[in-house]
């Protein structure tokens, strides 16, 4: 078994198409990488001049003046509770960082935003490869003589899926360590320190990340070893992209967000994700909140079902149907 | 057994394919298609089994079917003494067969497609340059699949089919496609095969092919068993007839039907149903004062034979069949 495993991981890993696929998507996360370190690259030399200029320039503004004067007078009224003189001149008195329209690099926030993102484009890829693998050998009529080959359907079956998996969960966490190494380097070169918190909240996205990638990997084998066809696999997963989503908003049941893989996907990702409850009508209730949150254990549950849902749809019809 | 089947010879003790009842129907929205209709077949063990039928007969299903890659509607297949009951049975590792097209990765060499093969079926590797070398491919082994020709890809399906030194081979239409020196190879690992003990059922379009490779042929139309036996047995005595040259053709037709024979013409010559007793006919000539010019056996090749079981010409195609 651990042979037939390994020969089909090297089939996998050989396929030219699976491998363009999973190098188009480690190209995209590079990419990602690099609008991320471009975003957030410190101002230049003649950048901050000009800030400094166009700060000094605003700082003259009698109408900015008059604000910081009252602000001084009324600090809460214009900064909140607790606020200070001190504050007024700091929130309200424009400076050189203030005239530059860019955030420094913080690891924390990109494990909130893009972290979960670069999991989504390397699942994606994920579910392409796969679907490849699988649709290829039917397509060109390889599975046939791998099944003459080894008349064992169970053990086939498992040992692809297996390779599939691995595959796919090895690939995430390449791809996903490259993503946060390149930016991890960005930050190291600007001086930017990271705290034990946000290191423990990326290596936590990256395990789920990691078993997100195992999953939608098993996932798109097990449909596309159903469907038989690469297209027909491909085709239902952007057909539920582009209309199931809506779909599935606009069902007349209170709460039916909470089924979208989507928000499934993103609750299982991000920490404290929070979803919009479209379905809910909010008007014609006294006291309403349309964002529910959603925590890794309940996206994991969903998730996890419609795996083995396909999963076992999969193995019944592979093990029965005639090839 | 369907009522028109003969199986001439009787049923061997040591059947290396023993089918009965075989039926299998294809479900559709339109409702079903029986593409095999209580088939009955026994394949003798050794030797090469011919196995022929007009194009969408059922041969392919029945190959199909017995390496497990379809189930059957109904009724029993046993190969090798051992029921088949599940396209994983344990008794199919002893089979090696091409079913329809080849099918391997385009973009691996022939050698690497039969290593991958050969690994996955825990066959040891050395083994892989013994197959090819068997079918005349080890050299263009290195050669991706996508560039082989036709002939070549055939080639590596049966390859593939001889890697676990398979007690039962069964060969679809394995010669399709290729060119005379393919052919030989094929037909040389044929009887190699037959000659070490394998048991080979062959499924040809090429009659002439079976005549000569074949010790004993089934021949099955619409989904059932037409007829099946030696070879020799079957083309040779019972549709054996003998051509009579005679100066006055038609009064030597009359004399020989008073005298019980079968007779027609062909060409100005008699044909008389039978080959046992020419020297019988030349004396119910001589008898009535006719006296031939010319007397010869007319033994009837596969093609003709196959022609009057099915009614149907001999199927030519390269592509697979059903």
């Amino acid at each position: 078994m651990i042979s037939l495993t390994r020969v089909e991981l090297t089939r996998y890993l050989s396929r030219r198409g699976v491998a363009l696929v999973l190098l188009a998507g480690i190209i995209v996360i590079g990419a990602l990488a690099a609008k991320t370190a471009w975003d957030t690259r410190p101002p230049s030399a003649s950048e901050l001049s000009n800030a400094r200029a166009q700060a000094a320039l605003a700082a003259d503004d009698p109408q900015v003046k008059a604000e910081v004067i009252d602000c001084r007078k009324h600090p809460s009224r214009y900064l909140g509770p607790q606020s200070t003189i001190a504050d007024c001149a700091r929130e309200l008195q424009p400076t050189a960082r203030s005239m530059i329209d860019r955030r420094t690099l913080s690891l924390h926030r990109v494990a909130a935003t893009d972290g979960p993102r670069v999991a989504v484009l390397l699942a994606a890829a994920i579910v392409i490869g796969a679907a490849t693998f699988v649709g290829a050998d039917w397509g060109t009529g390889s599975m046939r003589t791998q099944l003459l080959a080894r008349p064992r359907r169970g053990q086939v079956w498992v040992a692809k899926a297996t390779a599939v998996t691995l595959a796919s969960a090895v690939y995430l966490a390449i791809g996903f360590a490259l993503y946060w190494l390149v930016v991890a380097l960005v930050a190291d070169a600007r001086g930017i320190s990271t705290d034990a918190d946000t290191v423990r909240r990326i290596l936590g996205l990256g395990g789920r990340a990691v078993a997100l990638g195992a999953g939608v990997g098993l996932g798109s084998f097990a449909l596309t070893m159903l469907f038989r066809h690469t297209v027909a696999t491909l085709g239902l997963l952007f057909a539920y992209a582009a209309g199931g989503e809506v779909l599935i908003a606009l069902l007349p049941i209170d709460g039916a967000s909470r089924w979208s893989v989507g928000n499934n996907m993103f609750g299982w990702l991000k920490s404290g994700f929070s979803y919009l409850d479209q379905s809910l009508n909010c008007r014609s209730l006294p006291s309403c909140d349309n964002l529910h949150p959603l925590s890794h254990l309940d996206a994991g549950w969903f998730l996890g079902v419609l795996l083995v849902i396909a999963v076992a749809a999969s193995v019944a019809s592979f093990i029965r149907r005639d090839v | 057994m369907s009522e028109t089947a003969t199986i001439a010879g009787g049923p061997t003790a040591e059947a290396a394919i023993r089918v009965r009842g075989l039926r299998k129907v294809y479900r559709g929205v339109r409702g079903g298609f029986a593409a095999l209709d209580g088939l009955d077949l026994e394949v003798p063990a050794g030797g090469v089994h011919g196995f022929l039928g007009p194009n969408g007969s059922g041969k392919t299903t029945t190959f199909r079917l017995l390496v497990g890659l379809a189930r059957p509607s109904s009724g029993t297949i046993e190969v090798l003494g051992h029921p088949v009951t599940s396209p994983s049975d344990p008794v199919l590792t002893r089979v090696g067969a091409t079913v329809s097209q080849p099918g391997f990765i385009p973009g691996f060499s022939g050698r690497r497609n039969l290593a991958l093969l050969a690994r996955a079926s825990g066959v040891p590797r050395a083994r892989v340059n013994e197959v090819l070398t068997e079918v005349g491919l080890r050299e263009s082994a290195s050669r991706s699949y996508r560039r082989y020709s036709l002939g070549m890809r055939q080639r590596l399906a049966i390859a593939a089919a001889l890697l676990r030194s398979p007690d039962l081979v069964l060969l679809d239409e394995p010669t399709n496609g290729l060119d005379p020196s393919g052919v030989r190879a094929v037909r040389d690992v044929i009887q190699r095969l037959a000659a070490a003990g394998t048991t080979v059922l062959l499924s040809s379009h090429n009659l002439s092919e079976i005549q000569q490779l074949c010790s004993s042929v089934s021949i099955i139309g619409d989904g059932r068993l037409l007829v099946s036996g030696p070879v020799d047995e079957l083309i040779g005595e019972r549709t054996a007839r003998t051509r009579v040259e005679i100066a006055d053709p038609e009064h030597a037709t009359e004399v020989l039907e008073a005298a019980g024979f079968t007779v027609s013409t062909d060409d100005g010559a008699l044909i008389v149903a039978g080959h046992d007793h020419p020297d019988r006919i030349a004396k119910a000539l001589a008898d009535a004062g006719l006296y031939v010019t010319d007397m010869s056996a007319v033994r009837p090749d596969l093609e003709s034979y196959f022609l009057e079981l099915t009614g149907h010409p001999i199927p030519h195609q390269t592509e697979g069949e059903e």
